[in-house]
């Protein structure tokens, strides 16, 4: 019986012939797919495509009407695509990973309305979480209300305890670390105890004191020369033993000093918690800014952290192997993990695309427009470079004076580097609601400038918003009631900050963020809230200042015994280690300076005459 | 009527004059379609050994069809087989030089379910094989002889099917 059934060759040729067509007549639809899929992942929020055409042989994929959803705004394309030609590597196609070598776009438009809600039920695991996670630092953002109703009362401060202050907390924290490190020093102090060292020393030094190698002969002098050797060799090493505890403890105290600060931030915060406890905010300009414009300043720094941790997402850091979803299917999806490798093609890589596109219309984003952008990846340790991307404004029909933009998004090493400027002016901003105010202000033709720079696990950064024109619409009912209200009451605040805010034109908001890049803390100033600010202080600043004065008061009669003792227990222990650390120093040193001595005496034959140097001998 | 066609395929095998080793190598191989991801390119390979081979194609195209329902049931379970070799740090390096060979990636190996589900039918393969090659041996020697003579044997026997299959049946030359 043979082996192999040859006349099965044109039966399976004809099979693989019908596979080939098969292919041939889904591939279209595939990648349609596929780029469906993929981009909506990535987005996170639904991504379409009405057509695809591969062309294998001419290396081409042309995708037309491409529609992106925003998904900071469902109704809406983020940005919708008339054609884009792709020109593909076919080689690295064979590895399944798609290198675009260039790229045309035609019919390109942003902002467009969809008929649909282009909102994801359930976002892909990666987006869900990012969006997850802006949402819980939306939410941890501390924005403090003009919340002015305390002052009417008398100071209740029944809720201020030794409990629920955190200096008391980080007093005994400080206090453990300090006897943590006095016992570690104590141990080290003993193990390296160089009294026996010293003794020795000093016993040698008064046998040899006065002798010399004329009195000692050759013998003696050689065995007095090896003793002073041997112990000067043992001072030697104590007294290195005794500049790296120094060291040590230099290093320890900084870390001990960095809690003394904390210790500090936490009677601030203490005192805050006070001032919030009795319903007193600060009325400092900071704080005020704060509480005008900080719900504003999250939901604006939203869309640009979004974007940020999706990139940091889909183009990690490193060649570490990463299981993604896999598209989905009739069975089972399962994970992808790709093994990304150096020196080879990233699954996918963009070289670079260059643009230049003329809107049309009537809209705001009317103009021409000049943009490129190089190096996009999803393997940017594999690709060994930066994304770099750029876009400006060259001509203007309608909408923005100026539009600029530009930035690097570098992971091509293992600590990330990004960084982005982006200038918009004379645009129409979303309106925003001051709910102190009991307002809302309107930016009909506003500056935008955002500056960010991101290196590793830090982040720093400003976004500045400007106008010479706005506009304030006050929301709340302006009831003639406000002018009778309480002080301090919410109407009585709100009368208050709109007297002072509705005859302002110029508005500058700069929001200042830094920190971990998906939880930046933000520190708000503004033109408003320093007017604000002062009004709040000639109405009420006295009063605020006294009842300030009474919660620190308050604050401090519980903790500071705590804290006191906490900074006197560091001081002592500074202190004492330093003295005994120094006092065994000198002590070596003495020590050493006379064995020295010795050895320059024993290598006199008579007083002033000097033998050849003998070699060092040091253990 | 999927059930009708089922039964028919299994008769015609079973009594076709292939060896019960063909039969079983035929079978065991029908199983790779059935267990693992069907659009990829390890089932060509597969396809065309079928083909190629001097193994029962209708036990191909049975087990095929026997394996489809387990297949799709057992995805929970190849997924974590294929996941736990795709991360083990061992072979990582195996994994990445696989992934960067023109042509290998296009078997989707760096898929969880497609990866667990051909390495239990590769280890399924022998034992699937012996199985079928002792459940046929049993059946011509209990069964086949009572079967004969059933009208349902006959109607089978004298199908269009059954003279398709006789076209692959391992001793046509």
């Amino acid at each position: 019986m043979k082996l192999f059934r040859w006349k099965a060759i044109v039966p399976l040729v004809l099979v693989l012939a019908l596979l080939v067509l098969g292919w041939t007549l889904y591939a279209d639809r595939l990648v349609r797919k596929l780029v469906e899929f993929v981009g909506t992942e990535v987005v996170g929020a639904t991504v379409e495509l009405a057509s695809a055409r591969l062309e294998l042989f001419q290396a081409k994929v042309t995708l037309r009407g491409l529609q992106v959803t925003n998904p900071d705004a469902p109704m809406s394309n983020l940005v919708q695509m008339g054609e884009i030609v792709a020109q593909l590597d076919l080689l690295a196609l064979l590895e399944k990973k798609v290198v675009v070598d260039t790229v045309a776009l035609r019919g390109v438009r942003f902002g467009t309305a969809r008929r649909t809600s282009g909102a994801l039920r359930e976002p892909s695991a990666a987006t869900g979480l990012v969006t997850n996670r802006l949402l819980d630092w939306a939410h941890s953002v501390p924005v403090p209300s003009l919340d002015l109703s305390g002052l009417g009362r008398v100071a209740d401060f029944a809720g201020v305890s030794a409990d629920s202050l955190t200096s008391i907390r980080e007093a005994r924290a400080l206090v453990a670390r300090a006897d943590t490190m006095r016992g570690a020093f104590e141990r080290d102090l003993r193990a390296s105890d160089p009294r026996p060292t010293l003794d020795s020393a000093r016993l040698l030094a008064a046998r040899l004191r006065g002798a010399n190698a004329g009195q000692l002969g050759v013998q003696g002098t050689g065995e007095a020369l090896a003793s002073v050797q041997r112990v000067l060799g043992q001072v030697r090493a104590s007294r290195d033993r005794v500049t790296a505890l120094q060291q040590q403890a230099a290093t320890d105290f900084t870390q001990l000093q960095d809690g003394a600060a904390a210790l500090e931030r936490a009677r601030q915060a203490d005192y805050d918690y006070a001032l919030r406890l009795i319903r007193v905010p600060s009325l400092t300009t900071p704080d005020v800014s704060m509480a005008l414009f900080g719900e504003m300043a999250v939901a604006r720094l939203k869309p640009v952290l979004y974007w940020l941790s999706v990139a940091e997402h889909y183009a990690p850091a490193g060649v570490k192997p990463r299981p993604d979803p896999a598209p989905p299917r009739t069975r089972m999806a399962g994970l992808n993990v790709r093994f990304p490798k150096e020196h080879t093609w990233p699954s996918f890589l963009l070289r670079h695309a260059d643009a230049s596109v003329t809107l049309g219309g009537e809209n705001a984003a009317a103009g021409s427009y000049r943009a490129w952008v190089s190096g996009v990846t999803t393997e940017p340790a594999v690709y060994g470079a930066p994304l770099r991307f750029a876009m400006e404004r060259t001509a203007a029909a309608m909408g923005p004076r100026q539009l600029r933009v530009a930035g690097l998004l570098d992971r091509s090493r293992s600590e990330p580097h990004d960084s982005v400027d982006a200038l918009v002016s004379g645009v129409s901003f979303p309106s925003a609601d001051i709910k102190a105010a009991g307002a809302r202000l309107e930016f009909p033709d506003g500056t935008v400038r955002l500056a960010l720079d991101r290196r590793g696990e830090g982040m720093a950064g400003t976004l500045s918003l400007s106008s010479a024109a706005v506009r304030w619409v006050r929301t709340s009912p302006d009831s003639a009631t406000a002018a009778a209200a309480p002080l301090g009451s919410k109407p009585w605040v709100e009368a208050l900050v709109w007297r002072t805010v509705a005859s302002v034109r110029d508005v500058e908001v700069e929001v200042r963020f830094s920190g971990r890049p998906d939880a930046p803390q933000l520190e708000v100033s503004s033109n408003v809230g320093s007017a604000v600010s002062g009004a709040l202080q000639r109405e009420v600043g006295a009063e605020v200042a006294k009842v300030q004065a009474e919660a620190r008061g308050r604050v401090d009669s519980i903790v500071g015994r705590q804290v006191a003792a906490a900074r006197a227990r560091l001081t002592a222990l500074q202190s004492d280690l330093q003295t005994r650390l120094g006092a065994q120093q000198q002590q070596l040193q003495d020590a050493q300076a006379e064995m020295e001595q010795r050895l320059r005496d024993l290598g006199q034959v008579v007083p002033g005459v000097r033998l050849p140097s003998l070699p060092r001998i040091r253990p | 009527m999927l059930f009708l066609k089922l039964l028919q395929s299994l008769v015609s095998t079973l009594n076709s004059e292939g060896t019960p080793r063909q039969i079983a190598a035929g079978f065991a191989l029908g199983a790779a379609l059935g267990l693992t991801p069907l659009v990829n390119v390890h089932n060509l390979v597969v396809l065309a050994l079928a083909c190629l081979l001097n193994v029962s194609f209708g036990a191909f195209l049975l087990g095929w069809t026997v394996f489809v329902p387990l297949g799709f049931a057992l995805d929970p379970l190849f997924h974590p087989i294929g996941l736990a070799l795709l991360q083990a740090p061992s072979l990582t390096g195996f994994w990445t030089t696989l992934a960067n060979t023109p042509g290998v990636p296009l078997t989707n190996f760096n898929n969880s379910v497609v990866l667990g589900s051909f390495v239990s039918w590769l280890v399924l393969w022998l034992p699937i094989f012996f199985v079928a090659r002792w459940l046929v041996v049993r059946y011509r020697v209990h069964i086949f002889e009572r079967l004969k003579k059933t009208r349902v044997f006959k109607a089978v026997a004298a199908s269009k099917l059954y003279n398709y299959f006789t076209m692959l049946r391992p001793d046509w030359r």
